[in-house]
């Protein structure tokens, strides 16, 4: 009805903000991309590195030719001007480098992460098209698109936020502590003892960042699940007057998100204030017991200014890390859930190898047994037989098995015992390609895509105009798509609600017949048509029909009647077989059944 | 671009309140981290005095704390003002959208996808709480900052300063060189992300369709296309976007390299101390972060701008269908008249309706007959306004439909449609929509009589089974039949199915007519059929071809004369008679 994302976003408040698993499957994608990523990796270390080098740039231009520390070489004014010169375009050299560098890095890095987003894409697009049924009726589309979608985005923003960072961050703090400390251990001693107040807070504050994170997601998706809702039935919504309450329930939606929000708002105007305190606390300590070891010429005043520098550049990465928490929670759960759909197979088994280029449609039903839930049995043991180019009529109350058949000859889920075999080969010794290329099937609601009645028509096959005009004729199809605006190249929308129920039936007929196979299954529609078209659809069937192998789920007294052969199903067995004449004159159960739901109006209608 | 910002006007308004208060702490705490490094100053000018008073440094770094924490507390400030005013009208611009949302018609939700609408009610939402909160925030400390620290330098170093601040023209220079084209990237981006989804969950919808013809190739290529485009356009915001950020560091790089080079000449020249030295290159530190905001604000700005465009789009968007001034309240009922009625789509270039003449006395029952696209479906639209009539041709009990209030009008209607949409509650409630405080008695009548009642018993919970995905998924006929129970609920003065039997059986259709005409005894009904048998009992029957109204009469009358209906008639008689003759033979 509506894509609800929210069961998938509750499942992620279980998960923590680190998965090593997820983050070796994640990792695993770069292995196409080795060369790139070692590329960026190095202009990462460089840049790096020059900003490291920086300070200490500026330290040594200071200690040596700006402030000369006393017991300093004496230098003359010129080699002092000189030396500072000399150390300028040094640090000038740094800078370009770190801008060549930063960039080389952060492009490689977008090309790495958008190289693996479309590979993640294209194996889930892979891997879902080739699933069952099955597979399909257990999911909702709306969340499996927002698997291909925004989750996938999210593992994008992992590599460009979070592992980056981690990485840079990581580097850079590690290389200050140790300049620090080659530069003078007991400055850096001092350094060190400040830093547990912002250890503590930040061990604090992450699993509370968290639990706010998860709030907040949960009742941002309970608002969309609601705005998706509401607009899917908007129709209604209004009709009924109910605009009021959808307000008021919406309102009430928005506030808990709102809520929500401002929750995690007050946890972060919190953290950040306090690290930037805490720097200067540092600060703080470190200038006054600098002063003390500078009187007793231990440390340089170069030295003092680097420090200022460099403890400045360490508290830079903390006050980020409830992003990347945040960013690493969402990627994590997002990579959770995008494998897990990777390692969902529902796909039918694809091992046979028989491919005939032609076949004479002989099917056979022999002790066909299947469920589709575990204990409800759909199909009994049911058998019987079809001859090539007979036109076989399944009919049936609800729940009789009907559309079942017509899933199992296909292969659109795969028996459970006995066998089903075209001629006269059991239908999984044919390769799946060829298979359905000799048994194709018409929905009753027909699908049809955002694409032109060509397309639609052709599904990308190299079809000519004339094979589809002529296929339009047969099916009786000519007549409406002639009259639509731009004929054969008239756009057809979403869902295709620009032609009518009937039309769409139309359609899908000429689809069938360009695309030829030797057996036909037809799940007659059940919406109402009107006759005329309806007349044109029962020519346009008999004409497809003709010289093909047909099941035929009825519905419609006169497809019935005008079929070779009748079976009657009930739950999951065969109860009666033969031609309406046949079963008519036995008097049983099609007998009955034909009185009860044919005899009155379902001639030329429903 | 700022233009669609205007939305924004009211709410900042409304917010001031907190605005205000988030500026003067931000301002606050831009004065403190300014004076820190004065005080940092004072320090090393101690320290290379020589000989220093630790308890004289100490002095000052107490000060320096007290002064950090006062900072501390302003950012706390500005933090809980500023954002918390953006997170409100947030929420409040997120209400207003829905609340408009609600108002617009089926001319709107035509032309707009679901997933389009999520995308401005969640993405773009969020966009727009960036620029009012961070963005802003951003934009006022570096203005803050870089004002602050240019008066300071100014009037300390005034010929240093001059050679260090060069390089900042350059960056606005860049700034108005790509901020246009990163804009026009940016939405690119977001083009290709939602014809991404477009193409997955069109795959998937017709999944059983792709594998029955064997299109998976095709279908993947569909959807590579959509996939490496989406790749292409990220790459090439990268190109921009990657180079922006450097290039500002670079800037902020420079501006340090002059101060070694001409800072470091003055300190020799004894025209600086060592503590200015540090100060100056404290603030030049500084002035990095308002350039990198720079960066930022104009990339938010971008976005909250596209966000906002999106978000005006519907905002701007006039239901088409409103109250006339004229209109008066009060509900309505009595006979239904149409006279003349002539309809043309607002897209179409021929009518589809022709001269409708219809006389609908209050309490009869109409039936309307006729192929496909008609104009069944529209002319039953255009009763409860749900598609837009000129004026002067449709009256209800005496009132030009018009005139009645939107609310009033379609209170008098309850609809069927041909396709039914039911929400992901409970049966129960669904069959209760209309009338939230419905008793359950009520609700188990409604469902007696379209006989959703009958199935009750495989569904799980019994009326609180849930609808949907994380429920039971009815038939094409169970919903239908649950359909009618919410329309039987409303008990309007006119209660319209629009073929809304289809999916029902026979036998079952006639026990709910049955039971309809009782219910529904005294008054109006319109049911659009394509069977006969559904028609019969009306008062009167409608004959629609192409758009007019072909005939018309009771069914006695219209059975006897050639036409469409009777054509109907035998045709579903012809083969009666027919399955007749056969159980006869026997």
């Amino acid at each position: 009805m509506s894509s609800k994302p929210l069961l998938d976003e509750l499942r992620e408040e279980e998960k923590g903000a680190f998965n090593p698993r997820v983050l070796r499957r994640i990792l695993a994608y770069l292995k196409p991309y080795k060369g790139v990523v070692a590329l960026g990796l190095f202009g990462l270390i460089i840049s790096t590195a020059a900003t490291l080098l920086s300070p200490v740039i500026i330290q040594r231009t200071v200690d040596r030719y700006i402030l000369i520390p006393e017991g300093g070489k004496a230098l003359d004014q010129a080699a002092r001007l000189a030396g500072i010169a000399r150390n300028s375009w040094f640090y000038l050299a740094l800078l370009v480098l770190s801008l060549l560098f930063t960039f080389f890095q952060v492009y490689l890095t977008a090309l790495t992460s958008q190289n693996v987003m479309r590979d993640m894409r294209r194996d889930l697009f892979d891997r879902l098209i080739g699933q069952s049924m099955k597979f399909l009726g257990g999911t909702p589309v709306g969340s499996l698109v927002s698997r291909l979608t925004s989750d996938v985005e999210k593992i994008n923003d992992f590599f460009t936020s979070v592992a980056l960072a981690v990485l840079k961050d990581a580097a850079l703090m590690a290389g200050i502590l140790i300049t620090l400390f080659i530069m003078n251990a007991r400055l850096a001693l001092i350094v060190v003892v400040t830093l547990p107040p912002v250890i503590v807070l930040t061990l604090f504050i992450r699993n509370r960042v968290r639990d706010v994170y998860r709030a907040y997601q949960h009742h941002t998706s309970r608002v969309n699940a609601y705005i998706s809702e509401s607009v899917g039935g908007m129709d209604v919504v209004q009709l009924f007057n109910r605009a009021e309450g959808f307000r008021e329930g919406f309102g009430e939606r928005n506030g808990e998100l709102f809520k929500a929000s401002m929750d995690e708002m007050r946890l972060y105007s919190l953290f950040r204030p306090l690290v930037s305190f805490f720097t200067s606390l540092s600060l703080g300590c470190l200038i006054y017991f600098g002063t003390g070891l500078h009187n007793s010429g231990l440390v340089t005043l170069g030295v003092l200014i680097a420090f200022i520098n460099l403890v400045e550049q360490f508290y830079q990465p903390i006050r980020d890390i409830t992003e990347l928490i945040t960013v690493m929670q969402s990627a994590m759960a997002g990579g959770e859930r995008v494998f897990a759909l990777m390692d969902r197979d529902e796909s039918i088994p694809d091992e046979g190898t028989w491919a005939p280029g032609e076949v004479k449609g002989d099917l056979a039903f022999d002790r066909v047994r299947f469920c589709y839930k575990e204990n409800e049995p759909v199909l009994r043991g049911l058998s019987f037989q079809v001859k090539a180019g007979e036109t076989l009529a399944i009919v049936g109350t609800t729940g009789a098995g009907k559309t079942t058949v017509a899933n199992l000859l296909a292969r659109f889920w795969d028996r459970q015992e006995g066998s089903i075999s075209l001629d006269g080969r059991d239908i999984r010794d044919y390769s799946l390609h060829s298979l359905r290329n000799h048994i194709q099937s018409v929905q009753q609601d027909v699908t049809l895509f955002a694409g032109t009645v060509r397309e639609n028509i052709a599904l990308g096959k190299d079809i000519s105009d004339e094979e589809i005009g002529r296929a339009l004729e047969i099916v009786r199809a000519d007549h409406f798509v002639k009259e639509l605006p731009y004929g054969l190249d008239t756009t057809l929308t979403e869902g295709a609600d620009n032609i009518s129920a009937g039309q769409r039936q139309l359609l899908s007929f000429a689809r069938i017949f360009v695309h030829n196979p030797s057996v036909v299954i037809l799940d007659e529609a059940t919406s109402s048509i009107d006759t005329q078209t309806e007349t044109w659809i029962q020519e346009g069937m008999a004409n497809l029909l003709r010289d093909r192998t047909a099941l035929v789920i009825a519905h419609r007294l006169s497809t019935i009647r005008n079929a070779d052969r009748i079976l009657v199903l009930g739950k999951g067995v065969l109860l009666e077989e033969g031609s309406h004449q046949e079963l008519i004159d036995k008097g049983g159960i099609y007998f009955n059944l034909y009185k009860l739901q044919y005899e009155q109006s379902q001639e030329g209608d429903s | 671009m700022l233009k669609e910002y205007a939305t924004l006007k009211p709410y900042i308004r409304k917010y001031a309140f907190l605005y205000i208060p988030g500026i003067i702490c931000l301002a606050l705490t831009n004065g403190g981290v300014i004076y820190i490094p004065q005080l940092m100053k004072r320090a090393i000018d101690l320290i290379a005095g020589g000989e220093t008073d630790p308890a004289a440094v100490g002095r000052i770094m107490l000060v320096m704390l007290g002064t950090a924490f006062g900072i501390a507390l302003s950012r706390l400030g500005w933090r809980r003002f500023i954002i918390g005013a953006s997170r409100r009208i947030e929420a409040g611009l997120r209400g207003r959208l829905y609340d408009h949302l609600v108002t617009l018609d089926r001319s709107f939700y035509s032309t707009m996808k679901t997933g389009d609408i999520m995308a401005r009610a969640t993405n773009d939402m969020h966009a727009v709480r960036m620029a009012t909160g961070m963005t802003l925030i951003a934009f006022l400390d570096g203005l803050f900052m870089t004002l602050f620290i240019l008066i300071i330098l100014f009037r300390n170093y005034p010929h240093l300063t001059w050679i260090l601040i060069t390089p900042l023209p350059l960056v606005t220079v860049m700034i108005l060189f790509f901020g246009p084209r990163m804009g026009k990237r940016f939405k690119q981006v977001q083009a290709g992300y939602s014809h991404i989804s477009d193409r997955v969950q069109e795959s998937l919808t017709g999944l059983r369709l792709i594998q029955t013809y064997r299109r998976e190739d095709y279908a993947r290529a569909r959807f590579g296309e959509a996939n490496e485009n989406y790749r292409t356009v990220n790459m090439s915001l990268v190109k921009i976007w990657g180079f922006f950020h450097p290039f500002i560091m670079f800037f902020s790089g420079i501006i340090t390299f002059l101060l070694i080079y001409f800072g470091g000449r003055a300190v020799l020249e004894g025209s600086l101390t060592a503590g200015d030295f540090v100060a100056l290159m404290s603030y030049m530190g500084m002035l990095i972060w308002p350039m990198m905001g720079v960066g930022m604000v104009v990339n938010w700005i971008q976005r909250g701008a596209v966000a906002l465009e999106r978000i005006n789009a519907i905002l701007d968007r006039e239901p088409d269908i409103g109250d006339d001034p004229r209109s008066e309240p009060g509900p309505v009922s009595g006979d239904l008249v149409i006279r003349n009625l002539t309809y043309t789509y607002p897209d179409g270039d021929r009518p589809v309706l022709k001269e409708i003449n219809i006389e609908l006395k209050k309490g009869m029952t109409l039936g309307i007959l006729g192929p496909t696209g008609c104009g069944k479906t529209t002319l039953i639209k255009l009763l409860p306004r749900l598609l837009e009539s000129e004026e002067g041709n449709i009256f209800l009990g005496g009132r030009e439909i018009h005139r009645i209030r939107l609310e009033d009008l379609r209170g008098a209607f309850s609809l069927v449609p041909q396709s039914t949409f039911l929400f992901s509650e409970s049966i129960g409630a669904n069959i209760a929509f209309g009338r939230p405080d419905a008793s359950r008695a009520e609700v188990e009548e409604a469902a007696r009589i379209s006989t959703i009642d009958r199935d009750l018993d495989s569904f799980p919970d019994g009326y609180d089974t849930l609808v949907g995905e994380k429920g039971v998924t009815l038939s094409g006929g169970q919903k239908q039949r649950t359909a009618l129970s919410r329309a039987l609920m409303l008990d309007r003065e006119i209660m319209i199915l629009d073929d809304s039997l289809s999916a029902v059986d026979t036998g079952t259709e006639e026990f709910i007519l049955n039971h309809l005409d009782v219910q529904r005894r005294g008054k109006t009904n319109i049911i659009i059929s394509h069977r006969y048998t559904t028609l019969q009992k009306a008062d009167l029957i409608i004959v629609m071809e192409e758009g007019r109204i072909v005939d018309r009469g009771t069914h006695e009358e219209l059975k006897e004369r050639p036409g469409f209906y009777r054509e109907i008639y035998d045709l579903q008689r012809l083969e009666e008679a027919e399955s007749g003759e056969v159980s006869h033979e026997l």
